[in-house]
């Protein structure tokens, strides 16, 4: 048994013009709201409270106005009737028979809870039956048999029990072939021998389908894209894409930094109370803007999201030791400005610091980082010594041997910030290799909240440097 | 060089490539750019201003468009993106259009670029055409690499194409380590560079010369299957009369003069420069807000009413600090400069809902439907930066710290 083909096409219509209003876990939530008759917010509210606590409160209202329910008046929302069917088989695929059976029964003792002085009692009828037609299927169709013979004396009248003994069909459809899968087979079918006119409806279907939470979209991947001239490819593209979206992994473009850009004032002067604004070094400035505009090419970061962190970039204000604190936590890569004034630079050297404390790991599965995500890099060259030992221990950053010697030289006798306020053409191609050593360490790399600093590390750290 | 014409009556001309890209908003503030009496400044025929449009992408374009030109000796372009969108016409429709006429399907690869909706949005269209048409599309789509991608980040849907894109320049380390863009811009890699904008031309040509694809009925790029791979994380309203908004706003303040009402306008666009945006209604936009970069659209008519003012000041003053109003202006109305400046200073001045450091509200103002697309993306970059500057850092759950019963110093917390 499927659902008429009329109706999963309608059903997979609501979805579709619902996809931008609802997520997916919010349809999640629709499913679990299938089972009643209808259903009130105080209801759904325990439903996502019991079944879905991960899901904010604000889904509730969201998923009772979009237009998978209708408004029945007096707080009571129905699911469209197009969409039951499908919604319930998706219930049962995803979550289990066992997961119904809870519904029923959370259903029966809300029905029980607000039945004193209930003014509707077909109503109440009907989500008790409910109930009892998935835990019990025999007393319900006993129960149903009964009570139609005394109706006469019942306030249920004959449409009641029509629509009560389809209303209990479908869910003895449930427990037989009536799937998700069998659902999308159906619909690829169809979709397969569509006319032109009719595709586009019927490619919305499978699309809608192989969305659905429970639905083993592969079968569609797989079934359309045997034949490599069939039209259906395309769809079975944009299956597979959304698939990878929902693995949990897929972070491409998160929001926190990439890197960290640390770097010295000729004065450094920064206090842990408030670090200076209005004093824009310029060629820092130009170098974190030209790194920032490879850094977020190579990574994919969304637009608006700054791919790297710098105090530039923070505004005075109770926020930016928070924003400090997250950054040296979460970002990747720590760039650090090499120059005889970082050595010097109390500042600098905590931040280094924390950082080292903070390191980030390599990802499982990515390919072996090269160097450490701490990347120094000649910003001007230091001829002082001696040179901490913390930064002896790691590679200072030049570009690969693929780069041209003469590139390589400039950079290593001149450092970049000479390189970019002489206007050498080589200052380009320098930051470019750069932003490529960054993603392939963000690519690489993962912070690990074990060992992520605390604001108290952060304060005592600044309060021990400061000058 | 004549830029494509958008109408029908353009058939005649052979459209040789689409060029389908990640459209990414500048990092440094758009609206930076002075504003100046629009009668002293050039009016173009074309809508997307260069100012949003990505420098390397633009150079790029002119490039290839240019040599195709001289190699087959003509005087239009014979390419189309962004730049070419007709003044006055909905940008989904003229995408549409180009994409019902374009020969080649010319894609530059990124991880912005399989990562956003709106590019597969175009690749899906060419698709659908190519199918319905009977060619195959894999040989009318031109894959670039724009820049390079960890092949293990590669979906397995888009592994094709990144192949296809690799197999451009397999002799040419430098493209499948570097990507066309850093040679594009990189003066170290110019000879590269021609080389490959000479492969990709000349196969462009060769592919027109071939066969020409039948321009077919535009499909609508808005109506395709919905393949949105993130949930909507940028909130957008409309605010009208009475601060009653819909989501499905009618609002149309540019009828006539720009294709679709403001609320669709204001939802593809966002999603053309990767904001995956959902349009809500002013309740929904309250509630959100607090998790959400959020953008309102405000009809300047319920600024000039009675209370107006007040009112839209009450309406901000319980949000975020990132919830920012867009006052929907127009050229010949000369007082929405006056009334965004004072929106801007009644939301400063009003008395901050939240102990702390209270910066200041931002009030954009389009100035008409000429400027409607800088400002509307330029004030979606500033209200990300500001969700992220002022609300992301600060609603991050507690790092490491525990709940102390000592009630030790906790302001300096994330939490």
């Amino acid at each position: 048994m499927t659902i008429p083909s009329l109706a999963i096409g309608k059903a997979a219509a609501l979805l579709q013009s619902v996809r931008r209003r609802i997520s997916a876990p919010a349809v999640e939530l629709a499913y679990h709201a299938s089972l009643p008759v209808a259903i009130d917010p105080d209801l759904l509210h325990l439903v996502r409270v019991n079944f879905l606590p991960g899901l904010p409160y604000e889904a509730e209202a969201r998923l009772l106005l979009s237009p998978l329910f209708e408004d029945l008046g007096d707080g009571l929302y129905e699911i469209r009737p197009e969409l039951r069917n499908l919604l319930l088989t998706g219930l049962r695929d995803r979550f289990g028979w066992k997961r119904v059976r809870q519904i029923a029964i959370l259903l029966e003792k809300y029905t029980d809870h607000v039945a004193v002085g209930h003014a509707n009692p077909e109503l109440e009828q009907a989500q008790r039956l409910t109930a009892l037609g998935v835990l019990n299927p025999e007393a319900a169709e006993r129960w149903l048999a009964a009570a139609a013979t005394d109706a006469p004396s019942a306030p249920l009248g004959h449409p009641w029990f029509v629509a009560m003994r389809q209303h209990l069909a479908s869910f003895s459809g449930q427990a037989s072939a009536t799937t998700l899968d069998n659902e999308l087979r159906a619909a690829i079918d169809r979709l397969k021998r569509a006319h032109s006119s009719e595709k586009h409806s019927a490619l919305r279907t499978v699309t809608a389908l192989a969305a659905l939470p429970g639905a083993d979209a592969s079968l569609a991947v797989n079934a359309l894209s045997g034949d490599a001239h069939a039209p259906d490819r395309l769809i079975a593209q944009a299956i597979a894409v959304n698939m990878e979206a929902t693995r949990p992994d897929a972070d491409l473009g998160a929001d926190a930094p990439a890197f960290f850009l640390s770097y010295a004032r000729a004065s450094d002067r920064r206090t842990e109370s408030a670090p200076e604004i209005g004093t824009v070094d310029n060629p820092v400035e130009r170098f974190y803007d030209d790194l920032c505009d490879h850094v977020r090419q190579l990574v994919g970061f969304r637009t608006g999201t700054l791919p790297g962190l710098v105090d530039l970039s923070m505004d005075a204000g109770f926020e930016w030791r928070s924003r400090l604190l997250y950054t040296l936590n979460n970002a990747r890569v720590f760039v650090a400005l090499l120059s005889p004034d970082y050595l010097d630079s109390p500042w600098c050297r905590t931040e280094w610091e924390l950082f080292s404390r903070a390191h980030p790991e390599r990802r499982a599965g990515a390919e072996p980082a090269r160097h450490k995500a701490i990347v120094p890099v000649t910003w001007i060259p230091i001829s002082q010594s001696p040179i901490p030992t913390a930064i002896q221990e790691v590679q200072l950053f030049t570009p690969d041997n693929r780069v041209a010697a003469e590139v390589r030289r400039d950079y290593l006798a001149n450092g970049l910030y000479r390189q970019l306020v002489s206007g050498s053409p080589h200052y380009r191609t320098v930051v470019w290799h750069l932003a490529r050593r960054i993603s392939d360490l963000y690519h690489a790399l993962e912070v690990s909240p074990d060992r992520a600093l605390n604001p108290d590390q952060l304060r005592s750290a600044f309060v021990r440097k400061s000058p | 060089m004549t830029p494509p014409t958008h109408g029908m009556d353009s058939q005649s001309e052979v459209l040789y490539f689409f060029l389908s890209y990640a459209r990414l908003a500048p990092l440094t503030e758009v609206s930076a750019t002075p504003r100046v009496p629009r009668l002293l400044t050039a009016q173009s025929d074309t809508g997307s201003s260069d100012a949003i449009l990505d420098p390397d992408v633009r150079k790029f374009f002119d490039d290839l468009d240019g040599e195709i030109a001289r190699l087959t000796r003509r005087n239009t372009a014979s390419g189309f993106y962004d730049r070419h969108i007709p003044f006055a016409v909905d940008p989904c429709d003229a995408l549409s259009h180009a994409l019902s006429r374009a020969q080649v399907f010319l894609s530059l690869h990124s991880p912005s670029y399989l990562r956003n909706s709106w590019p597969r949005r175009e690749r899906n269209a060419f698709r659908i055409r190519m199918i319905d048409q009977g060619h195959d599309p894999d040989a009318r789509m031109l894959p670039v690499l724009w820049t390079p991608i960890p092949s293990w980040t590669v979906r397995p849907a888009d592994l094709r194409q990144y192949d296809q894109a690799n197999a451009l320049a397999l002799d040419l380390p430098e493209y499948r380590e570097n990507g066309l863009r850093a040679l594009c811009v990189l003066r170290h890699y110019e000879d590269v560079y021609r080389q490959v904008l000479d492969r990709i031309a000349a196969r462009i040509i060769q592919l027109v010369e071939t066969t020409v694809v039948p321009q077919s009925q535009a499909l609508d790029l808005d109506r395709l299957p919905e393949i949105a791979t993130d949930d909507p994380s940028f909130i957008l309203t409309v605010l009208t009369d009475a601060l009653e908004s819909d989501p499905l706003s009618p609002w149309h303040p540019y009828r006539g003069r720009q294709g679709v009402p403001i609320a669709d306008y204001a939802l593809r666009t966002a999603e053309r420069f990767g904001f995956a945006p959902q349009v809500v209604d002013c309740e929904e936009f309250a509630d959100r807000s607090a998790r959400n970069p959020a953008l309102a659209l405000v009809d300047p008519r319920i600024l000039r009413r009675g209370d107006g003012m007040e009112r839209l000041c009450r309406f901000f003053q319980g949000l975020p600090v990132w919830a920012s109003p867009l006052v929907i202006g127009d050229e010949d109305d000369a007082t929405v400069d006056g009334l965004a400046a004072h929106a801007q200073e009644m939301l400063s001045s009003a008395p901050p809902v939240a102990p702390g450091p209270s910066p200041n509200r931002v009030v954009e103002r389009v100035d008409g439907p000429r400027d409607l697309e800088q400002t509307l993306v330029s004030a979606l970059t500033k209200t990300r930066q500001a969700y992220l500057r002022h609300g992301f850092y600060d609603c991050l759950p507690p790092l490491a710290s525990r709940p102390r019963l000592s009630g030790g110093d906790s302001s300096s917390t994330c939490g």
